[in-house]
Formats: C-alpha cells, sequence, structure tokens
C-alpha cells in the first residue's frame, strides 16, 4: 500500500517544553491509523501540525511524497485534509445545512443563496448516516451526539481525503458509536484514510488497521492491531522505566496502621450527567488522588462538594456532621473549612484587575475589616504577606498587577489565596496546569507539607504520572461515576488506566 | 513611604484626566478672567451636583460590570412622585422620604431583573426606563408639578421649606447643593475605598466567576450597587426639584448619557472592575467645567456636546493605548 503521509523527524516545542521530539512514521492511504499516548504525549500537537494550526519547528511532513508547509488550516483543506474536533465547531444559531456548507456557500452568479441545492447535498450526507434529521432546523437544537455527526458530515463534505478524528467517540453512547463507525468503516471503503485519535482501547481495536504509540513527544512504534495485545499497549504507553523509579519511593509515614478517620464523606451524591451516585471518603492526612478523562466528571465532583452547584440528592459528612442541606455555596463551603483550587486560572482564579495583595484579600471578610465591614489595609497586608512568604511567590512588591507573574507565581498566589481561609480539606483541581516544572514541584512540596499537618487534599491531574506519584490513594472515574480505587503502588499505573479506559 | 503610597494609589488615568482638567481651567481662565471667580466656581459645584451624585452611583454599578439606563426616568419620577404628594397636603420630609423609598425599589428591581431573571443589564435598565418615564407621565397626566403657587403653599406649608434649601446658600455664597454633593461625595468614596462592600464590587465586576469560587455572593453586590443607583438617582431628583420649584414629567430625559460618560471619563471601564470615585468626579468636572468655559468664551452653547464627546473619546483612546503599552 502506498504511503499518503509521512512525519520525517518532526519536532516542536513551547518554551521549555519539548511537545514532539523527533517524531518519524508513515501513514497508508486508506488506513485507519490510530495515534495513542496519555494526556501531553503529543498527539493532538501532532494533529495541529498536520490540519495546519502549528508548523513543525524541526523535521518535515510529506504528503503523497511532496514535503508540504500546512502554514494555516484552509492549507490543510486544500490538500486535502480534514479535522473532526474534540470540542464541536459549529454555530448554533445556523441550520444543519448552513453549519455543513459554511465558508463554501454555493450561490449563484448573482450572489443568490442556492438553499434548496444545498439543503438537497446536506440530506444526502445526513441520510449516510442513517439518522433521521430534519437538515433546515438550527444545530443548537440538536443532541452533542447529533452534532458530532454534523461536524463529520462537515469534514467529509470537503472532499477530504484524510480525515482527522480527535476523540470522536467521547461524547457518544455505545449505539451512537456504533453508528459512528460503520460511517467510517465505509469512508475507509471509499479509500479515504482515517487518523483516530482516542482514549478507549476497546475502541481503536475495534477500528483501527494500525496503531502508532507516544509517550512524552517521543514516538515509541506502529504496529498492527492484530499483532499486539491491550496490556502491552498499557505497557507502553506508560512506560516501564517509571516503576523502577516509583518502587524505591514509597511513603512510609502512611503505611502506619492506626485507625484513620474521614474529615469527609461523600454518599451517593448526585448533579447532572457528570456526578452520578459517587460515594468516597477522604481520610484525614491523605492526598486522594482522582484521576479520570476530560469530561469524565471529576471537575463537577469537586465542584458539586464546593458548592459551586448544589447536588440533587445525596449525602455530605464533614468531620462527622452530616450537612443537612448540602454545601450550597462557595461561602458556606469556605465557612467549613473547604478550599477549592479551580482548573481555569484564568477564567475563575484570578482578578486580572488587581494587585497580589487583592487576589489574596478577596476571599475574606472579618479577617480584612474590622467592625461594619471597614476594610483595613493593614490586615490585608500582613496576611498576603505571611503566605506569600510561606508559598515563596517570587514577586516585587504586594502591589504587583497579578498578570505580570508567571504562570506558576499565579497559582502559588491563587494557592495562598486558599490557605489563607486555614481549610482543612483542599480540593485542587489541576494545579499544577500551565506551570513550569519547577513550580509543579514546589506546588507538591505544598500539598505534602498540608498532608504532614493533618489536612486532606484531593487531587486531580491529568497527568497520570503525578497521580501515581504523589497520592496515597487513586479514585478512578469514568462518565461521571467512580468506576475503581487503586490503594496498592505496585502496578499502579496500569491499573488506573485499565480503570479508565475499561472501567 | 506612605506618602507615596497615596500617590501611587491614583491610577494613570486619574492623573491624565486630572491633568486635563486643571489644563482647561487654566485656558478658560486665561480666555476670561471671571472663568476663576469664586462665584463662577461655586455655581460650577452647584451644576455639577445633579449630574454628580448620579454619576457616583453609576461608577458602582459599571464596576460591578453592569448599566444602568433608567436613571433619568427614575430621577424623573422620584420627583414627580414626591411633588405630587406635597401637593396633596403630605408633610415635604414624607413625601422625599417616599420618593427615595421608590428609588431604592426601582433598583432593587432593576437588580432582581439582572441577577435573577438574568436579563442583560443594557436591556433590563432599558425597559424600566419607559416603565418609570411612563409612570412619571401618568401621575400628572403630562401636566406640570409647580410648587411656586401661593395655592400650593396654602395646602401645605412646608413646601416652603422644602424650596427654600434647594435654592439656599450657606454663609449667604456656598450653594446647598453643592455641600450635599461634596458630602456624597465623601460618603460615596468611604464605602467604594474603604469598605469590603466596594472591594467586593471590584472584584465581581473584575472576574465574576473567579468571585463566585472566592465565596462572594455576586448577585447581592450587583443589586445593592443597582440600588445604590436608584436611591442616589431619586436624591438627585429631589435636589433638582427643589432648586427649580416645579417638575415635569420629562424632567431628566437624556440625563443618564451625561451620568454614564461623566463615569467613563473618569476612568471607569465598561468591561467592569475598573472605576474610583475620585475619577469620576474629575469626570463629571471635566464635562461641566467645558460646558461653562465656553459659554464664557462666547462660544455657541451646542458646540459643548461636540467637545464632550471628543473628551469621551480621547479620554477611552489614551486609556487604550497606555494599555497596549503596558503590554
Amino acid at each position: 500500500m502506498e504511503n499518503i503521509i509521512e512525519f520525517s523527524h518532526v519536532s516542536k516545542h513551547f518554551g521549555a517544553i519539548k511537545a514532539l521530539r523527533d517524531v518519524s512514521f508513515t501513514i497508508r492511504k486508506g488506513e485507519c491509523h490510530a495515534i495513542i499516548g496519555e494526556n501531553g504525549a503529543g498527539k493532538s500537537t501532532l494533529m495541529n501540525i498536520l490540519s495546519g494550526i502549528y508548523l513543525p519547528d524541526g523535521g518535515n511532513v510529506l504528503y503523497k511524497g511532496e514535503p508540504v508547509k500546512i502554514s494555516a488550516p484552509h492549507v490543510a483543506g486544500g490538500l486535502g485534509i480534514s479535522t473532526v474536533y474534540q470540542e464541536l465547531k459549529l454555530c448554533p444559531n445556523l441550520t444543519i445545512t448552513e453549519n455543513i456548507f459554511l465558508g463554501r456557500t454555493k450561490t449563484t452568479k448573482l450572489g443568490i443563496i442556492q438553499k434548496g441545492d444545498m439543503d438537497e447535498q446536506a440530506r444526502q450526507m445526513i441520510d449516510m448516516f442513517h439518522i433521521d434529521l430534519d437538515v433546515t432546523q438550527p444545530v443548537g437544537r440538536l443532541s452533542i451526539a447529533q452534532m458530532q455527526l454534523v461536524e463529520l458530515a462537515k469534514a467529509i463534505g470537503k472532499d477530504a481525503e484524510v480525515l482527522i478524528l480527535d476523540e470522536p467517540t467521547s461524547s457518544l453512547t455505545a449505539a451512537e458509536t456504533r453508528t459512528l463507525f460503520t460511517v467510517l468503516e465505509r469512508l475507509k471503503k471509499e479509500g479515504r484514510t482515517l487518523l483516530f485519535i482516542s482514549h478507549r482501547l476497546s475502541e481503536i481495536f475495534a477500528i483501527a488497521d494500525r496503531l502508532s504509540v507516544m509517550r512524552d513527544g517521543n514516538y515509541l512504534g506502529t504496529y498492527e492491531c492484530g499483532e499486539i495485545d491491550e496490556n502491552k499497549v498499557v505497557k507502553l504507553i506508560t512506560g516501564n522505566e517509571l516503576y523502577q523509579e516509583l518502587s524505591g519511593e514509597q511513603d512510609e509515614a502512611d503505611t502506619a496502621g492506626q485507625e484513620r478517620h474521614a474529615v469527609l464523606e461523600v454518599k451517593n451524591l448526585n448533579r447532572g450527567k457528570l456526578v452520578r451516585d459517587v460515594s468516597f471518603r477522604l481520610y484525614e492526612g491523605e492526598i486522594l488522588g482522582l484521576y479520570g478523562l476530560q469530561g469524565s466528571g471529576r471537575t463537577e465532583l469537586v465542584e458539586t462538594v464546593f458548592g459551586l452547584h448544589p447536588a440533587e440528592s445525596g449525602e455530605i459528612v464533614l468531620r462527622g456532621e452530616v450537612q443537612k442541606k448540602g454545601i450550597r455555596s462557595p461561602a458556606q463551603a469556605i465557612r467549613r473549612e473547604i478550599g477549592l483550587l479551580t482548573e481555569d486560572r484564568k477564567n475563575r482564579g484570578i482578578f486580572a484587575k488587581m494587585d497580589i495583595l487583592e487576589n489574596i484579600a478577596v476571599i475574606h471578610n472579618r479577617k480584612i475589616s474590622s467592625r461594619f465591614g471597614i476594610l483595613s489595609r493593614g490586615k490585608m497586608k500582613q496576611m498576603a504577606e505571611e503566605y506569600c512568604q510561606k508559598l515563596s511567590v517570587k514577586m516585587d512588591s504586594l502591589q504587583q498587577n497579578i498578570q505580570n507573574l508567571s504562570g506558576g507565581n499565579q497559582q502559588k498566589v491563587i494557592i495562598a489565596r486558599m490557605l489563607s481561609t486555614d481549610p482543612g480539606i483542599i480540593l485542587a483541581d489541576e494545579p499544577t496546569r500551565g506551570v513550569d516544572v519547577g513550580a509543579k514541584s514546589e506546588i507538591f512540596a505544598i500539598f505534602h507539607k498540608l498532608k504532614k499537618e493533618k489536612k486532606s487534599v484531593i487531587l486531580i491531574s491529568s497527568e497520570l504520572k503525578e497521580v501515581v506519584r504523589e497520592c496515597d490513594r487513586v479514585l478512578v472515574m469514568r462518565n461521571g461515576r467512580i468506576v475503581g480505587e487503586v490503594t496498592d503502588r505496585e502496578n499502579r499505573e496500569e491499573q488506573i488506566l485499565q480503570y479508565s479506559f475499561n472501567g | 513611604m506612605e506618602k507615596k503610597s497615596v500617590l501611587s494609589r491614583f491610577r494613570g488615568r486619574e492623573i491624565g484626566v486630572l491633568t486635563g482638567l486643571i489644563l482647561l481651567i487654566i485656558v478658560f481662565s486665561l480666555a476670561n478672567h471671571r472663568f476663576a471667580s469664586l462665584d463662577n466656581v461655586l455655581n460650577i459645584l452647584r451644576q455639577v451636583s445633579v449630574v454628580g451624585i448620579m454619576a457616583l452611583g453609576m461608577t458602582c454599578v459599571i464596576v460591578c460590570g453592569d448599566i444602568d439606563l433608567s436613571v433619568g426616568a427614575t430621577y424623573g419620577m422620584a420627583a414627580m412622585l414626591s411633588g405630587t404628594l406635597m401637593l396633596k397636603g403630605i408633610h415635604c420630609m414624607a413625601a422625599v422620604g417616599i420618593g427615595l423609598l421608590t428609588g431604592l425599589l426601582i433598583g432593587l428591581l432593576n437588580g432582581l431583573v439582572v441577577t435573577v431573571l438574568r436579563v442583560p443589564a443594557m436591556i433590563a435598565t432599558l425597559g424600566m426606563q419607559y416603565i418609570a418615564r411612563g409612570c412619571a407621565l401618568i401621575v400628572t397626566e403630562g401636566g406640570v408639578v409647580n410648587l411656586m403657587t401661593p395655592k400650593a403653599s396654602e395646602i401645605n406649608p412646608s413646601i416652603a421649606s422644602f424650596l427654600s434649601f434647594g435654592s439656599g446658600k450657606v454663609f449667604g455664597m456656598i450653594p446647598n447643593m453643592a455641600i450635599v454633593f461634596i458630602a456624597v461625595v465623601i460618603i460615596m468614596a468611604f464605602v467604594f475605598h474603604k469598605t469590603i462592600l466596594g472591594f467586593k464590587m471590584r472584584a465581581v465586576g473584575g472576574n465574576a466567576n473567579a468571585a463566585v469560587v472566592s465565596g462572594i455572593n455576586q448577585r447581592a453586590m450587583r443589586i445593592v450597587a443597582l440600588m445604590i443607583m436608584g436611591f442616589l438617582s431619586a436624591f438627585a431628583g429631589m435636589l433638582n426639584f427643589a432648586f427649580l420649584n416645579s417638575v415635569q414629567g420629562t424632567m431628566g430625559e437624556g440625563i443618564e448619557m451625561d451620568v454614564i460618560a461623566a463615569a467613563i471619563i473618569g476612568g471607569a471601564s465598561l468591561s467592569g472592575g475598573e472605576g474610583t470615585i475620585v475619577g469620576t468626579v474629575i469626570g463629571v468636572l471635566i464635562m461641566y467645567v467645558l460646558k461653562t468655559g465656553l459659554i464664557y468664551i462666547g462660544a455657541s452653547a451646542y458646540l459643548q456636546m461636540v467637545f464632550i464627546g471628543v473628551v469621551i473619546i480621547i479620554a477611552v483612546v489614551i486609556d487604550v493605548l497606555t494599555k497596549i503599552n503596558r503590554e
């Protein structure tokens, strides 16, 4: 079979982070080629290079044997490379037809839109999926799964020879996934090439011909799906050397078999689709990992515990006390000594127009004011100074605008804000996102120190290694449920991955 | 160190508009020496009081990330209502109290529609503008409420004290209105900059999501800001009514634009989180110095509108440019 795409020594870095290192492999025409790896392994960067979002820093991409410079998405489109994105890129106010033909609307010579023609073609495309949809209705009325199919129809409609599918099944039900796969089979028969990114190994083995494994920006190899089994793939994804590194790093402190008591107990908690019948315990002085893929419900779970979205049913027990009415607002959660670090630092963490001092003080009422709510600048300053020193925030002065700090230092200020309320339970949602390696280890050092102070941390991270290394126990979430708990240190990564892919 | 921190709390924008204000005063004083007279200064202070008081409330609303277009109508309606009540023989203090409560109530309604029903503030208060204006006209069926008639003072003797306050002067020189304005500025500056309420308003306007995560009740803050606005609108309405002796249902039409302009010249940002009381005071002073100054140098009265328009745009352009430079 001839090759349609060849990556030749492709590398890409963002600042100090090497997202891709010397990646070389080929994709055959007409195959379904899966690319797998952990979050951050470099899959998406590679696909973004192919679809014209990034240019490689080194190496070449060969398309049909010719080196190509895909400098923009429309260049990729011109070559016949089309991407179906994980996050939907549809205009909800436009109809299905209008979305499918967006950017290449058919008109007469006078510029009058040929609506009938387009509707007819759109209908044919949608019919391919064996679903019954009125193409003249706005996309906003569709379910997520239906939108995904419209997105696919849009991509195919561009006469794509190569289709990149980035986690196309992440929001589909099993039945919808089957529909999608029959469509993909048909596309393959038509001679189109499919590049398939998924976290779900069972799906990959169901649809792909070959798979390529990536880890830490490195390409590890390509295998025929018939010649490798799931266990081997998991081993490849996680890498073996990590186990050795880990086994030497057992935590002696928490193995002492003393009586542990739960500071937080959640029983049968429900909230929407992403928190379903969740029960778990958080013990005093432990770091509990919460692992799951994007959209598995981990963020929603901690936000429900924090009172951002009140639970629909279920019980929360704090330090032995049943919260009869649940926790209904963040203010209440903060009063009950719970602290939350949100994953979205920019939009939900920092106050970009305020200085460091104010960014820390903003969470307080009593501590920074005298009676009648009159602000005390002195108290604010004292508190901000204390916590910035504790966390060694690198800054010129407390009056410095928070935006002028590095990502890691911004995060430390947000942590300082949270810690200044002296919480016993810390919910840390991706605390190291967008933070450099040095700050990462400092942040984990803070958590370990909190643990020594008998405080409890729930740590959410998309980076499996962090969860494996830093946590005493790990809960794995999938589709809003807790599907597994991993306590022992042996083969931890494998167990977590097994749960999160197949659980 | 402490001295420096007082100065450094003024932001670039305030220093910019303050410089602009001083330059304007110098230019007008050179053009006409009577401009800098005490009489004129006090006159300007009296004139700014109405728009100025409302602009202070608007600063709170804009800082929270909202806007209020109903202030002119609230201002007219509250005055209308109080005047009508006074002519019915109700004591002027009670009538004024009811007017102020009405303003507070309109602010509360605005706040609930904006935060609970989640109607954008621009739309909610636009609707309220029509409603309040309509009510003001209904009360007198489009007529005028005049307190300066012998019949009026016969029905309600307390009217005299209301009117004498409006046109009154302390030491026969400083208009009561100017003193009231200065007092409101001091109170608002204290509330806005020295209490936790003002701090939280800035947090909500700066990043509502982060404020919620920090345990701030963002709805409550925005409702409070709109209530302060409603109260101050009604208060300004009373003040102007007492000065003019009579009120029409159309009083204050279009004044909301002056109010918003003053806050914006003074550095309030429509995207929320930015704005100060001092800035707004400077902003409103610039508008009125320009208005009276142009009259003193004999320019057309219509030219002042052109100049104010130019000033608004220049003020914001300078702000945008300095922000780009900082980045």
